[in-house]
């Protein structure tokens, strides 16, 4: 009896057992492998923080103005443009997003104008004037040039004419030398009859003495006449054909000074002209407005911010702390932090040189800067992210794709 | 082998913002751990000052603390204001259980959680931190519950013959037995005590009856109770 059958156990008290001996470690398990599941959706293996670039231009005035409202339809030829940007609208590239009131330009060019216009009569008067001047000037030019030829010719005449007395003195020299000659032989043949007399050779030496002085002179003279023959050439050959226009370039300095700074203004007018037109310099939405027509603005406050729609690559920040040499070409993985369980290769194309503070939005904790190494990576083709959004990145040394 | 291990020990810098599930994964991750530290406690414990309602407070802290963290966010200002409200409740009504401290604990949490706005947050804090409790409750988790009776008695015929037929009756009714202590005395017998786990606790009737009715046992003593002491 004592020792008899064992007494069953109610399933009350087994429940209750199982409930404090079994279940903890049954849910224990349990939880562990939901927390498992949870943590592979929650917890990615990153080394490195980034963004899809994200471009964002704040649209700025160049010059100081009131914005004007946009016409209705641009004068090159763009699509019509709403009066007042907001939130969302498309814009294109080089597209006018503003326009700045042009009435004072107006006014600045009218000016300009009426400042041509007195140039004109200004310049008929100046015409008039060199008109008559030119009138003296050609009189005066051809009086100098008649003298400075004549006087060429003359000194041409006056060589031709020494030439002809040094040529006729010299037939001369000549004649009295064979003249001389035979009276020395007639003496010397007949020396007892002496048929010319002494005081008639002497004569004759004499009068050849004279035509060879005379001669030389000339020759002397005749070389003189030549040097300022050539002389008078070179001044008939270096005088201009026309008259000089010193006195027009006088008349005219002052206007054309005058001129000048009114072309200058003119410049100024166009370059104002074009500041006046306020282009987006990327495609993109507009994000924020920050001026509306009829607002005075200064130059360099902005008016509107555009987005860019797409991003051409990734940004990634490699924290300072990370033991890793990014290169250009390196495998990394990378993961949307929207969508962890999309996972996509792509590869690095440059590194930043130095190490860099992280963007703000990169932070794990605001108020706590960290410091990374930039790095473009290329953007994977399948990836349809926008601009800015995060991507947790996973670098693979082991792997250099390039 | 080498993802896993990057899972475990790159992640701190992949962790995403706080969204519901993030909120659900802090919960149960802190959970875990929390019950980590639970049984550590329980089976490091020696001394007698052992609270089964504190190692439940150990068990439900970490999901507590973890939801505040996630509610707090690095905001200073939400920091004070916890402190405050906690000051406030705890200047008005001394707590003597860590377990009541949790409970007030949680409701701030829960009201800082709906005077935040994050309502999914508080949604899933009450839903998680409840099911903690249930869990608690369920499993009695923190009782040491290993015997539910203490059997006292004499052995006064020979000790080989009287142990022979006590294992017996003992085998009938228990589940198992721990004998707690032994002394021997002089000429009356041997002093036996038991710690019994009472195959069905309300037969302990039958127990003692059988052991009344078996020759070579006195002084039958049994004493019941649900776990150990606490203090």
């Amino acid at each position: 009896m004592a020792a008899g059958k064992r007494i069953r156990t109610p399933w009350k008290h087994r429940w209750r057992r199982f409930r404090y001996t079994v279940l903890p470690f049954l849910f224990f398990a349990g939880f562990t492998i939901v927390t498992a599941r949870l943590w592979v959706r929650q917890v990615r293996p990153t080394q490195a923080v980034g963004e899809v670039d994200a471009v964002r231009v704040p649209v700025a005035a160049n010059v100081d103005g009131t914005l004007a409202p946009l016409e209705p339809q641009d004068p090159l030829g763009s699509p019509p443009q709403p009066q007042n940007w907001i939130f969302g609208d498309q814009v294109a590239r080089n597209e006018v997003v503003a326009r700045l009131d042009d009435t004072m330009l107006l006014a600045q060019a009218e000016t300009i104008n009426a400042r041509i216009g007195e140039f004109e009569e200004q310049l008929d008067a100046i015409d008039e004037q060199a008109r008559i001047d030119q009138a003296d000037r050609d009189y005066d030019h051809d009086r100098e040039q008649t003298r400075l030829t004549l006087q060429h010719q003359g000194l041409v005449l006056q060589g031709l004419r020494l030439d002809v007395q040094i040529n006729f003195d010299k037939i001369e020299d000549q004649r009295l030398e064979r003249r001389l000659q035979y009276m020395l032989d007639a003496n010397r043949k007949k020396p007892d009859v002496i048929p010319v007399a002494q005081q008639r050779i002497d004569e004759t030496r004499l009068e050849q003495a004279a035509i060879q002085k005379r001669i030389e002179e000339n020759t002397q003279t005749r070389e003189e006449v030549e040097r300022q023959t050539a002389e008078a050439a070179a001044r008939v050959e270096a005088y201009p054909d026309s008259a000089v226009t010193a006195r027009l370039d006088q008349l005219l300095d002052p206007v054309r000074a005058q001129i000048n700074t009114e072309e200058a203004r003119l410049q100024e007018l166009k370059v104002q002209t074009r500041s006046l037109i306020v282009r987006s310099p990327i495609a993109g939405t507009v994000t924020q407005v920050f001026a509306r027509p009829g607002q005075n603005i200064q130059r360099g406050q902005p008016i509107i911010e555009i987005a860019a729609n797409a991003g051409g690559h990734i940004m990634g920040y490699l924290l300072e702390t990370k033991n890793i040499r990014p290169a250009p070409g390196m495998s990394v993985s990378i993961r949307p932090r929207n969508d962890v369980r999309r996972k996509m290769e792509s590869v690095v194309e440059h590194v930043g040189p130095h190490v860099v503070p992280l963007p703000l939005h990169l932070l794990r904790d605001p108020n706590r800067q960290e410091w990374g190494l930039p790095v473009k990576i290329q953007m994977p083709p399948n990836l349809d992210a926008r601009p800015g959004e995060l991507m947790d990145l996973t670098f693979d040394p082991n792997d250099r794709a390039g | 082998m080498n993802g896993a291990f990057d899972m475990l020990f790159q992640g701190d810098l992949g962790a995403g913002s706080a969204n519901p599930e993030t909120a659900l994964f802090v919960v149960a991750l802190a959970f875990l751990i929390g019950h980590v530290i639970g049984w550590v406690y329980m089976w490091t414990h020696t001394s007698l000052s052992y609270s089964q309602t504190f190692t439940g407070s150990l068990v439900v802290i970490p999901p507590l603390i973890a939801l505040m963290m996630l509610l707090m966010a690095g905001s200073l200002v939400f920091a004070f204001g916890l402190l405050a409200v906690f000051a406030v409740v705890r200047f008005r009504n001394v707590l003597k259980d860590t377990r009541d401290t949790t409970f007030i604990l949680w409701s701030i949490m829960e009201g800082l959680a709906v005077g935040t706005m994050r309502y999914s947050t508080a949604v899933i804090g009450a839903f998680g931190i409840s099911t903690v409790f249930f869990y608690l409750w369920m499993t009695s988790f923190g009782s040491r519950h290993r015997y539910d009776a203490v059997l006292s008695l004499r052995l006064t015929q020979d000790l080989a013959s009287g142990v022979a037929a006590l294992n017996g009756i003992l085998r009938r009714h228990c589940a198992r037995t721990l004998l707690a202590s032994e002394r021997k005395l002089t000429d009356e017998g041997l002093d036996l005590s038991y710690r019994l786990l009472l195959r069905d606790p309300s037969r302990h009737d039958e127990l003692k009856w059988d052991l009344s009715q078996t020759e070579g046992f006195e002084n039958i003593s049994l004493f019941l109770r649900d776990d150990e002491s606490e203090m």
